[in-house]
């Protein structure tokens, strides 16, 4: 929707120019929906300099003024524990927007307000957007919204899901703010008289705006030992004073738990201005806790946690792919692609071309198509378990589990959809709020057995082992991916994250009908991302990749990549590898189940013959080190892709391809020599 | 009668009296509304024990066991 028709301010705006407008709030209150209704497609999607957090910029206009939208990462509180809180902290605190708007979650009133509280105390041109009315009524909570407004001393707009002039409301109530001359002044804190008197203390020996911060702010959190601001304070030689006196005052027995007291004190406020403001009415949201009853149940939780996932993932595989929709798509493509061949050879085009536009090109352009239906299925699914609040209950019923390996409940989902397919579970990492699980949880993923891995693991058990021989051997490497993820998430979790202790404090929010709205604007923008942004990059890497097999002309052997095969021989034989099998895994990065279509090339059989072939040239022994080291050796370049979409980092991507790599040579090796010592080979 | 909020059964209530634990997670748990003071209700035990989710300001909020043992509450 376009902002300038919506924008029906009662009083004409007489500003011109541009305006900064930023949105904060906690996780999953709306903010994404309210963001993209203001903006509509006028967004920029990047990431904050030197963070790896997303920042999404829009632009919007009221009348002559146009409105720079900025949606800060969701956050319970503007402390500095973490990349995004720091982000929010930071722009609002040195970027001096314009007006913040703060939505909040009106089901959830006390501990979103907490936020806003704090915005306050950094500036006053705040909005609150009240959002989730419809579920605070559920609740049975009354919010009396004029009474809140006076209290707060800020324009509070509320937001209806079902009526869609909320945006409206909230451009206009940004135009009050920046027209209004006196501004009433915020509610504030009464702070114990011991922390008052030390805040006063060290804002004293503070200049005026330190490092660009409020000084009583500034002072405040040197006090409660604040570690960015620790950190400031220590290296800028002006501010020396304020922080040796602050590091003095903590040790003061008094003030040692100044930064409890100046919380508790916000959360009183909160109290008091709520009092009268919320009221408990009739009908109380009864159904939920019902709900939770059955859904967290002793003996029903498993099985209906297992019965929702299988669901899912039926409908990501079985709708996704391999249905008469996405047949169809194929179909077509390749009649496309059929067509095309055909053309370029009409127009007498060289050989090398048209294949390297038909089987290079054009192939990469299908591998991003075909992954289409299933990322638009799965993240439908996801949408709908994140909005209805089943997947927060998943993520308690899982997280003694997870947390035997080091990891929170949250992780789960990602590394179970690994056995499906790694990119959407690469992206559903998107969920966990601790950056140093979602980081793990995105780095072991690829360990993970997805169904291309399986259907080469599928060939080759048939190819080399008989009977339950087979069964044994496919569920070995099944045993295998779950073990070493669980080996490498403990292994960094002991080196590269030995961060702080991370608490799991979840929230479970009350069940809600998804907004069918919503889902579809989750579903549709991740998959518009995974096309847009990782989908030009596979196409040309395919292409390449075709290059690399097919150039210089002539025998298989002696094109670069059969070079490099040769190359590689010393190394391949101590896992008991040919450089064909080598060769075969450097298609396979592009997508696992190509090793197969690969193989049958550079073994010089058709499809069917290569059973045969391969019997022939490789032991049971040497191919079942191939499968484990298939199982790891890199994850498959769309993999690699969305992997470095979700880090924004070139080195984690690069830690990711490597130390499977590494993995994969001393597993195979491993097994491969093993294996002879005990007689196998 | 004072003891770690992570032994309060299902059912049970109690008021905070004192956070502890490493600066960050408490400074986490602080933040989200878990400060001296406050009504806490235990609601419901994960099938395996643990999490343990709680009722507090209005909203259910779960939590582990070893992270809730540096919660201190008065049984209620």
């Amino acid at each position: 929707m376009s902002c300038c028709d919506s924008a029906a301010s009662p009083s004409p705006l007489r500003i011109e120019g541009t305006a900064t407008v930023a949105l904060a709030g906690n996780p999953n209150v709306g903010k994404s929906t309210l963001f993209n209704a203001l903006t509509g497609l006028h967004q920029h999607v990047g990431n904050w300099s030197g963070k790896t957090v997303e920042r999404k910029e829009g632009t919007c206009s009221i009348g002559d003024l146009t409105i720079r939208l900025v949606d800060l990462p969701g956050t319970h509180s503007l402390s500095a524990l973490s990349p995004e809180e720091l982000v929010a902290r930071e722009f609002i605190a040195l970027e001096s927007p314009d007006v913040v708007i703060s939505v909040v979650d009106a089901s959830n009133l006390e501990r979103n307000l907490y936020l806003t509280l704090q915005l306050l105390e950094l500036t006053d041109r705040v909005i609150v957007a009240l959002n989730m009315i419809d579920l605070a009524e559920r609740k049975g909570l009354v919010i009396d919204v004029r009474e809140l407004e006076r209290r707060l001393g800020v324009p509070v707009v509320p937001l209806v899901a079902e009526r869609r002039d909320g945006p409206a409301d909230v451009l206009a109530a940004i135009g009050r703010v920046l027209q209004r001359g006196e501004l009433a002044a915020p509610p504030r804190a009464g702070l114990p008289v011991a922390v008052a008197e030390a805040v006063g203390r060290i804002a004293s020996t503070l200049p005026e705006r330190p490092a660009g911060f409020d000084s009583a702010w500034f002072a405040r959190k040197l006090l409660e030992g604040d570690s960015a601001i620790l950190e400031v304070a220590g290296r800028t030689p002006a501010l020396g004073a304020a922080h040796d006196l602050a590091r003095e005052l903590r040790a003061d027995p008094h003030l040692a738990d100044a930064e409890a007291e100046v919380i508790s004190a916000q959360y009183e406020l909160l109290s008091t201005l709520l009092d009268g403001v919320v009221r408990k009415g009739t009908g109380r949201l009864d159904w939920s806790d019902a709900l939770d009853r059955v859904v967290l149940h002793r003996y029903w939780g498993y099985p209906i946690l297992i019965g929702v996932f299988a669901l899912m993932f039926w409908a990501t595989f079985s709708l996704g792919a391999g249905t008469p929709i996405s047949n169809a798509l194929t179909r077509l493509l390749d009649e496309v692609g059929g067509g095309l061949q055909l053309a370029l050879v009409r127009a007498g085009a060289p050989d090398l071309l048209v294949n390297f536009i038909v089987a290079g090109l054009w192939a990469g352009f299908e591998t991003v198509v075909g992954f289409f239906p299933l990322i638009a299925v799965f993240f439908t699914a996801f949408a709908l378990l994140e909005d209805s609040g089943y997947l927060a209950r998943a993520a308690y019923l899982v997280d003694r589990f997870m947390s035997a390996i080091g990891l929170h409940g949250r992780s789960f989902l990602p590394l179970l959809m690994g056995f499906g397919c790694n990119v959407p579970a690469v992206m559903s990492a998107r969920g966990i709020d601790n950056p140093g699980d979602r980081l793990l949880t995105i780095l072991v993923n690829p360990l993970m057995l997805c169904q291309a891995r399986l259907v080469v693991f599928v060939f080759f058990a048939a190819t080399f082992f008989s009977g339950w021989r087979a069964a044994v051997v496919m569920l070995s490497l099944y045993g295998l991916s779950a073990l070493l993820v669980v080996l490498m998430s403990a292994l960094l979790k002991r080196t590269l994250f030995q961060s702080e202790p991370a608490p799991f404090l979840l929230e479970l929010p009350p069940y809600h009908l998804p907004v069918w709205r919503n889902v579809a604007t989750h579903a549709w923008r991740s998959t518009r991302m995974f096309i847009r942004r990782a989908g030009g990059q596979i196409t040309v890497m395919t292409a390449a990749i075709w290059l690399f097999t097919h150039l210089p002309l002539g025998p298989v052997d002696e094109s670069f990549a059969g070079r490099l095969g040769h190359l590689l021989a010393p190394l391949g034989r101590s896992m008991g590898l040919d450089w064909r099998l080598l060769v075969s895994l450097i298609a396979g990065f592009l997508a696992k189940e190509g090793v197969l279509a690969s193989l049958a090339v550079l073994y010089g059989v058709g499809p069917h013959g290569l059973a045969g072939a391969l019997r022939h040239a490789v032991s049971p022994l040497a191919a079942y080190a191939f499968m484990v080291v298939s199982l790891v050796y890199i994850p498959c370049f769309s993999t690699l892709v969305v992997i470095r979409r979700e880090t924004l980092s070139w080195r984690w991507t690069a830690f990711a391809s490597l130390y499977g790599l590494v993995l994969a040579f001393v597993l195979g090796t491993g097994i491969f020599q093993i294996g002879r010592l005990l007689g196998l080979g | 009668m004072v003891a770690p909020l992570s032994q309060l059964q299902p059912g049970q209530r109690g008021r905070i009296t004192r956070v502890g634990g490493a600066s960050s997670v408490r400074r986490r748990m602080l933040d989200l509304g878990l400060v001296p003071g406050t009504e806490i209700a235990a609601i419901h035990a994960a099938p395996l024990r643990d999490p343990v989710a709680f009722l507090i300001r209005g909203y259910h909020l779960a939590m582990r066991r070893r992270d809730a043992e540096a919660i201190a509450v008065e049984l209620l």
